[in-house]
């Protein structure tokens, strides 16, 4: 593996890399006004329907959501771990343990799946075959509105992040990596967790409320 | 041959974050009224924040990794803010 050379414009490797990390974070940001949307969204509907947010949040498989929340700060962790390593020149270690975060991943879309055929079966796809008996009905109608685009959009980000979790982890098997130059695992791995933080704002606001009545 | 393991602070953040989600879990079947809300997004926000500075690594970085990474939150936390000042404050 030939020593890893910065790009034209930059001074080292330190300086490409401190470059690679604030591009990354300046994307995320852009995700976070991605979601952050959505979120407002959210948080104006259930102000005004409290009740009938509370009623639709009560038909999420709160079972499936934890054990998905519990499998993306697993994933999170191996990433973490993996990045870390990778540093250390622990490339066939690293690699192994990026592949793995992909198949928590893939786990995660599988569950999705399993509790999205559920919620077709209850009639809860608006736009699809909604129907909902009760008086809160256009409240449960825009709650699930919002659950299927945030988690769909959600799962699309998750799908995309596999890939590139698998990517770098074959280049990171392939000892592309060490402490000299590993920007481009850590920006996966940044990835990585900021579709787990969207996650871990999801569940909150989908799958807990209404659960105490 | 130390060099696979995982450093002890991600360990311990993974397993605060699972205990974590149990905690926010468990509250939610709790009758608070309405700091069950409060309660979830608080919880939350320390998961998220365990995930930006541990996992993420902004714990060990400059001024400007943490102004970059900060900067998308803080216009989400002013959109918010400027939102609900309206709903708010509007008469029944």
């Amino acid at each position: 593996m030939p020593e890893p050379q910065p790009a034209a414009q930059f001074v080292d490797l330190r300086q490409q890399h401190d470059a690679t990390l604030l591009g990354m974070w300046v994307f995320l940001a852009t995700e976070v006004l991605f979601f952050g949307g959505l979120i407002l969204a959210y948080c104006v509907y259930r102000f005004g329907n409290p009740d009938g947010f509370a009623e639709a949040a009560r038909h999420t498989r709160i079972v499936i959501g934890t054990i998905n929340t519990a499998v993306l700060l697993t994933s999170s962790f191996l990433v973490a771990w993996a990045v870390t390593v990778a540093r250390l020149g622990q490339g066939k270690i690293a690699g192994m343990l990026m592949w793995i975060a992909a198949l928590l991943g893939v786990l995660f879309l599988a569950l999705k799946g399993v509790e999205y055929a559920k919620e077709y079966g209850e009639h809860l796809v608006p736009g699809l075959n909604f129907a909902f008996a009760g008086p809160q009905e256009p409240s449960v109608y825009l709650f699930f509105s919002f659950y299927f685009v945030a988690t769909g959009l959600h799962a699309l980000h998750v799908a995309i992040g596999i890939v590139v979790l698998a990517v770098i982890g074959l280049q990171a098997w392939r000892r592309h990596y060490s402490d000299r130059y590993h920007a481009p695992i850590t920006v996966a791995g940044l990835y990585w967790h900021f579709v787990d933080v969207i996650w871990i704002f999801l569940f909150a606001l989908i799958y807990l409320p209404g659960r105490a009545s | 041959m130390k060099h696979w393991q995982p450093p002890r602070e991600l360990l311990l953040s993974w397993l605060g974050l699972l205990a974590l989600l149990g905690l926010t879990v468990a509250g939610a079947y709790q009758p608070l009224g309405v700091f069950n809300t409060g309660l979830a997004l608080a919880i939350a926000l320390g998961k998220a924040l365990i995930v930006a500075f541990v996992f993420m690594e902004l714990r060990g970085s400059n001024r400007l990794t943490v102004a970059f990474a900060s900067a998308g939150f803080f216009w989400l936390a002013i959109m918010l803010w400027l939102t609900f000042s309206d709903y708010l404050t509007r008469p029944t």
